[in-house]
């Protein structure tokens, strides 16, 4: 009985900590890519100010939010959104607006990948 | 590096308690479940043991869904014997009165070579002398030989053996044991009583044993070297 009582504690443990990792993770994904889609709303309107400023925004938040990421994600899936996310406000800076688009674009659907990848559908578990 | 060092201890901790509230069987007396689990657990450890991009939680929570999942299937095999059937499947009878079963031996996929080698593995060289030959869950085979053919016990010559119990370590390179005293009945005045008795201190014995009849049996370090 010990032992099935340690059983169903190290399942619920487990449960918790997905649940947990899992509403860390859409939540602050959430949140970068209301930016990222601001930041894709000001640059359609040629408001390239705000635009650059939404840019080092979500530098800044993108490091605030992924704090957590590398204790259940795999690093190198972060990195390679980070490694985008630097280049824009450097893009809009250096007046290369026509890389800065597609790479917004990137950053973008990367992160909804990352999003859409963790979520336990019957898809992604088989 | 540091890195991968840290993390190899970590995985190293939980891979050993895991083991340890799975229980403490030897390998060759796993059932088929438990084997897959430790060969599993083996795999899945050392996988973020040697990626450093991989998170550490990757491997930590499969081990720990498997530790709990054996867990409860062997809590439930001792409740359910539908269970034990199921998972741990079924002891086989393949010799039944002395007869070879070949149905029995077919459906386990078992050759008589194999069979002459399990026999050979317990000292049985002749088929003959076997009754009943058991293939047991965890692969191995057991034999119960002919009455004829059973080693002579002391009932049989009807001889009258003292019951000392078990021999236990009482000293170990000049360490007392306390569980060995306690399963002996004995305690440190008879352990004093025998290092004088025997000229020496604690310091000087490399092993003591005894038993529940006091009988005991000491090797001193210098006999030893």
């Amino acid at each position: 009985m010990k032992r099935i009582i340690v059983a169903i504690a190290i399942l619920v443990s487990v449960a918790a900590i997905c649940l947990i990792t899992l509403k860390v993770q859409t939540n602050n994904i959430k949140e970068l890519l209301k930016i990222t889609d601001q930041m894709e709303e000001a640059y359609e309107k040629d408001d390239l100010e705000n635009c650059l400023e939404l840019s080092y925004e979500f530098v800044k938040k993108f490091d605030e939010k992924t704090n957590l990421f590398p204790l259940f994600m795999r690093h190198s899936d972060i990195s390679k959104i980070e490694e985008t996310a630097v280049s824009l406000p450097i893009l809009l800076e250096t007046n290369n607006i026509q890389h800065f688009a597609p790479e917004l674009k990137r950053c973008n659907n990367m992160l909804k990948n990352m999003a859409d990848l963790e979520m336990p559908t019957p898809g992604n578990i088989l | 590096m540091s890195i991968i060092a840290i993390r190899t201890v970590i995985i190293y901790i939980l891979v050993i308690t895991a083991m340890r509230i799975m229980g403490k069987r030897q390998l060759g007396e796993l059932q088929p479940a438990e084997l897959v689990v430790a060969l599993l657990i083996s795999d899945l450890a050392a996988v973020p043991m040697q990626e450093n991009g991989m998170p550490l939680l990757n491997g930590i929570i499969p081990i720990l869904i498997l530790v709990a999942l054996e867990l409860l299937l062997s809590g439930l095999m001792l409740k359910v014997p539908f269970f034990q059937r199921l998972i741990g499947g079924r002891s086989k009878i393949i010799i039944n009165d002395g007869k070879i079963d070949v149905k029995a031996l077919n459906g386990i996929r078992m050759t008589i070579e194999d069979l002459m080698e399990a026999l050979r593995q317990q000292s049985i060289f002749d088929l003959r002398e076997v009754q009943y030959a058991i293939v047991e869950p965890n692969g191995r085979t057991s034999f119960l030989l002919k009455p004829g053919n059973r080693p002579a016990t002391c009932q049989d010559l009807e001889l009258s053996v003292p019951d000392n119990g078990i021999p236990m370590i009482i000293i170990s390179d000049g360490k007392i044991s306390r569980w060995g005293l306690d399963v002996c009945g004995l305690d440190k005045a008879w352990v004093n009583q025998v290092l004088i008795d025997n000229n020496c201190t604690i310091n000087d014995v490399f092993l003591l044993m005894a038993d529940r009849d006091r009988t005991y049996h000491l090797i001193r370090k210098e006999q030893q070297q």
